[in-house]
């Protein structure tokens, strides 16, 4: 799984809203075709980091490479372009269309012809979402929405999937089934980036895992290094 | 905010101005010169009681011409059945304007926003529909004309003739100043420190206990009264008393000269006046070759400036900041 | 009885054209999050271009309906680029002021080129007067309510079967979302204003051959679309149709039963009651078009 040349490199960067600066010299190296995590606390800047390699938030100093490639501050259109999606914190899809509609426009992107095959292969990974093709969107479960939404950013066969927790309030049953797509996700070839709140259960499913606060990196390892750091048991896992 | 303090002077500095300028009708008696002085004292003063609302509680009522419009008929109407002196006209166009503005009032101030102008478009909508068609009191589209001449006391004893500007003249300036006054009043007073509180937070504002609504309401009447008494000074000037007086052209105008010349800002109002009224006078356009080169001004500051009508507001404050 | 119905006739092909305007407005407030003061005008134009081309040009009826959309099709390009593009992210008074600076534009143009009499532009339907027992009806309202139908379902079609018109709905419902999936929302808002402009002019072409066009006519018909807007719920294109019909009704009622020249106070009075006790619209709330 790992190699020596990471598939996206983030270098101290230096991002935020104008006055409001947020990242403070973050470093991120993310494998190919690994999961990767990223927590701590509110306001530590974890969707801002997401939001920064997607291109809406603006980088101060530093840089973002993708496969070796300069990709800092492009658009999102191009980042989408250059095989990166992105699934943002809160719903992020179109309650007013059916699942198939809201599935068209994942896929705006794509010429006319292949889409429907991109579906289809879709229903195939997600059958929940075939069975709900016609309804609207609106009327899924949080579960389901969530799970429609990375269905949204997969259409793109994306090399690379950012996640922005996906489980923020879920119940638990459905959490489990979230996780699951996302491992499925993983084993199809996406590398994945995840924020997430539940540490412990993410810690689980990840190959790396990164620690912020305060803009700042706090700690960074392999999930198991990190999942076994006495101070991160502490404040993370509640051991 | 910080546009009206940056101004701290500059109500002397117009004042002194308005002082100097208060000697040209003796050095140029021309009626041509008279009337453009005369047209841009009126327009300042109506501006700032515009800029009342639009500067003091961020609200942009679109049915300011409504007040101007009323005053001018109430005089011409009086002016036609007993002749009042004008100082009476003006208190009866005052009060009336004031009145209209309490009954626009009980809908308008339910609403904020965009819904405030939209509801004042109606209201203004109404009245200048209800002025066009109740011919029997104001001839409808046919007009009132030869308003009976402004006189200091009743029957014509001390006239201000149409003939005789240099009166007009003196009479608009120190309506200007007392208006220049009250509106510097309001804006640094005790109400207008409230609305400024109001203002940069409304939700700190009303939790201190300040009656946001009441404050807003008030400053909406003073601002009516005004452009009541100013439509009052005006209809025996001009002579004639049309419904398009009531008309949005007239808000427009005063819509311009608030945003290009920055709203908020004294200075801004007053210079705004002076550069959007004295070259369509001198050039003698129509009113609507007018009104279409302030549309194009307006569309120009808002889409091209970076921050929209607030930074020109602080560009406008920069570039005249005198202190 | 006969006279409610004659009344009623009337109130359904101007709730009919009232119905295009607002439906043009609700487009635009969905997907662009745009109040255009300016909408009524481009209805003001569109019936000033038939009596342009087809009264002082004698240029036949259609012929003079083809050319005016095609003018209102660039007249909308040209307003998304100059005035809603550049406005699209600032507050609503930037916005308030750039659609009524354009507002005021269009009505002095108006002017300039066609004076401030009121014109018609009465074609051979309007003007064969048919007699339904007792009713008599211009033959041209069933043009009128015709053409609005036909226009409702095409654009219907369009937001629901073609690639654009899914957009135009993506980015009413969530416009953030667009960009995460590579939507291009400056697309679609040209889109969405050029068939809102388009949509403005066609109700005028279509409604000058019964009723006066003025340079006036403009904001009060932006009035009425606005309030059939509010009334619908902004965005609920269904909803702006329906509450279009009952204003053309209820003003079509008021100004045969009480009085035909305070006809627009009736709807200015219902634009105000309804922004003061029901501001999310009379249908409950659904977000988008
Ligand atoms: N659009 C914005 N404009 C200004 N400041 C913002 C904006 N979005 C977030 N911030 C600020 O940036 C900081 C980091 O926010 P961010 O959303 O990245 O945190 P987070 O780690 O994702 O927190 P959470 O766990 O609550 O999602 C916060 O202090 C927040 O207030
Ligand atoms: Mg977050």
């Amino acid at each position: 799984m790992e190699s020596n040349n990471p598939l996206l490199v983030m270098n101290k960067i230096y991002s935020g809203y104008g006055e409001v600066k947020v990242l403070k010299g973050v470093s991120v190296d993310i494998f190919d075709k690994s999961i990767t995590c990223i927590f701590g606390p509110n306001g530590a800047g974890k969707s801002t980091l997401l939001k920064t390699i997607f291109g809406i938030v603006p980088v101060e100093t530093g840089t973002i490479l993708c496969n070796g490639k300069n990709i800092t501050n492009l658009n999102p259109m191009t980042i989408l372009e250059m095989g990166i999606s992105f699934v943002p914190q809160g719903r992020c899809n179109f309650p007013n269309m059916t699942v198939l509609e809201n599935l068209e426009m994942g896929g705006f992107t794509i010429k006319r012809g292949t889409i429907e095959r991109e579906i289809d292969d879709v229903f195939a990974k997600f059958p929940i979402l075939c069975q709900k093709r016609k309804d609207l969107a609106g009327n899924l479960s949080g579960g389901q929405q969530q799970i429609l939404e990375m269905a949204m950013s997969l259409i793109l066969k994306p090399k690379i999937l950012l996640i922005d927790e996906p489980t923020l309030g879920l119940a638990p049953n459905l959490v489990n089934d979230v996780f699951e797509t996302i491992i499925n996700v993983n084993d199809q070839g996406t590398t994945v980036l995840i924020v997430e709140q539940n540490a412990k259960k993410v810690l689980e499913i990840s190959d790396f895992a990164f620690v912020l606060d305060l803009g700042k990196n706090w700690m960074h390892g392999t999930a198991k290094e990190i999942s076994e750091n006495p101070k991160v048991k502490l404040h993370y896992l509640g051991l | 905010m910080k546009a009206i303090k940056e101004n701290k002077y500059s109500i002397f500095l117009i004042i002194g101005v308005l002082l100097l300028v208060s000697i040209l009708p003796l050095l140029v008696n021309l009626p041509f010169v008279l009337h453009v002085l005369i047209s841009t004292l009126m327009y300042i003063g109506f501006a700032l009681s515009y800029d009342i609302v639009t500067g003091q509680i961020g609200a942009v009522s679109l049915a300011h011409a409504s007040f101007f419009g009323l005053g001018a008929y109430v005089t011409a109407l009086i002016g036609k059945a007993i002749g009042a002196p004008f100082w009476l006209n003006i208190i009866i166009a005052t009060i009336l304007s004031i009145g209209l503005a309490i009954v626009m009032s009980l809908p308008a101030f339910r609403l904020s926003d965009l819904s405030f102008s939209f509801a004042t478009l109606g209201l203004a909508l109404t009245v200048q529909l209800v002025v066009k068609n109740w011919v029997k009191i104001t001839r409808g589209p046919m007009c009132i004309h030869n308003v009976s001449n402004s006189s200091l006391w009743f029957n014509g004893i001390l006239e201000i003739s149409r003939t005789n500007l240099i009166a007009y003249f003196y009479l608009f300036l120190m309506v200007d100043i007392v208006i220049i006054i009250l509106y510097r009043l309001i804006s640094t007073g005790r109400l207008g420190r409230t609305l400024t509180a109001v203002r940069n937070d409304e939700v700190l504002a009303s939790s201190v206990g300040i009656n946001i609504q009441r404050y807003k309401r008030l400053t909406f009447f003073i601002s009516a009264g005004i452009a009541g008494a100013i439509g009052s000074l005006w209809a025996p000037y001009i002579s004639v008393v049309c419904p398009d007086y009531l008309s949005m052209d007239y808000t427009l105008n005063l819509l311009a000269i608030v945003f290009i010349g920055g709203s908020g800002s004294l200075l801004g109002v007053v210079g705004g006046s002076i550069l959007l009224t004295v070259w369509p006078e001198l050039l003698r356009v129509t009113p609507a070759f007018r009104l279409i080169i302030y549309g194009l001004f307006l569309l120009i500051f808002v889409t091209s400036i970076p921050n929209g009508v607030k930074g020109i507001i602080s560009n406008v404050n920069k570039r005249l900041k005198i202190n | 009885m006969e006279i409610f119905l004659q009344y009623l006739i009337a109130g359904i092909t101007n709730g009919a054209t009232y119905a295009l305007v607002a439906l043009g407005l609700t487009l635009l407030v969905g997907v662009a999050r745009l109040v255009n003061f300016a909408h009524g005008d481009f209805f003001m134009l569109g019936g000033y271009l038939l009596v342009f081309l087809f009264v002082d040009k004698e240029i036949p009826y259609l012929l003079s309906i083809v050319i005016t959309l095609i003018v209102m099709l660039i007249l909308g390009l040209l307003f998304e680029r100059i005035v809603v593009h550049p406005t699209i992210n600032k507050t609503w008074r930037e916005q308030l002021v750039a659609t009524l600076a354009t507002s005021i534009i269009l009505s002095n143009v108006a002017i300039l080129f066609w004076g401030t009499t009121p014109r018609l532009a009465p074609t051979k339907l309007s003007l064969t007067i048919l007699r339904l027992g007792p009713i008599t009806i211009s033959s041209h309202r069933f043009v009128v309510f015709f053409v609005a139908v036909i226009s409702f379902i095409a654009l219907s079609f369009f937001t629901k079967n073609t690639k654009i018109g899914k957009a135009m709905r993506a980015a009413s419902q969530n416009r953030d979302a667009c960009l995460i999936y590579g939507i291009n929302v400056n697309f679609v808002s040209l889109v969405t204003v050029t068939i809102s402009t388009m949509m403005s002019g066609l109700a005028g072409v279509i409604i000058t051959p019964l009723y006066n066009v003025s340079p006036t006519v403009g904001s009060v018909m932006t009035l009425k679309a606005l309030t059939s807007v509010v009334m619908g719920g902004l965005g609920n294109t269904t909803g702006a149709i329906i509450s279009a019909f009952i204003l053309g009704i209820v003003e079509a009622l008021f100004s045969g039963y009480v009085s035909s020249q305070y006809q627009d106070v009736a709807s200015f009075v219902i634009m105000i009651l309804i922004l003061v006790f029901r501001p999310h619209g009379m249908f409950g709330k659904k977000v988008g078009i």
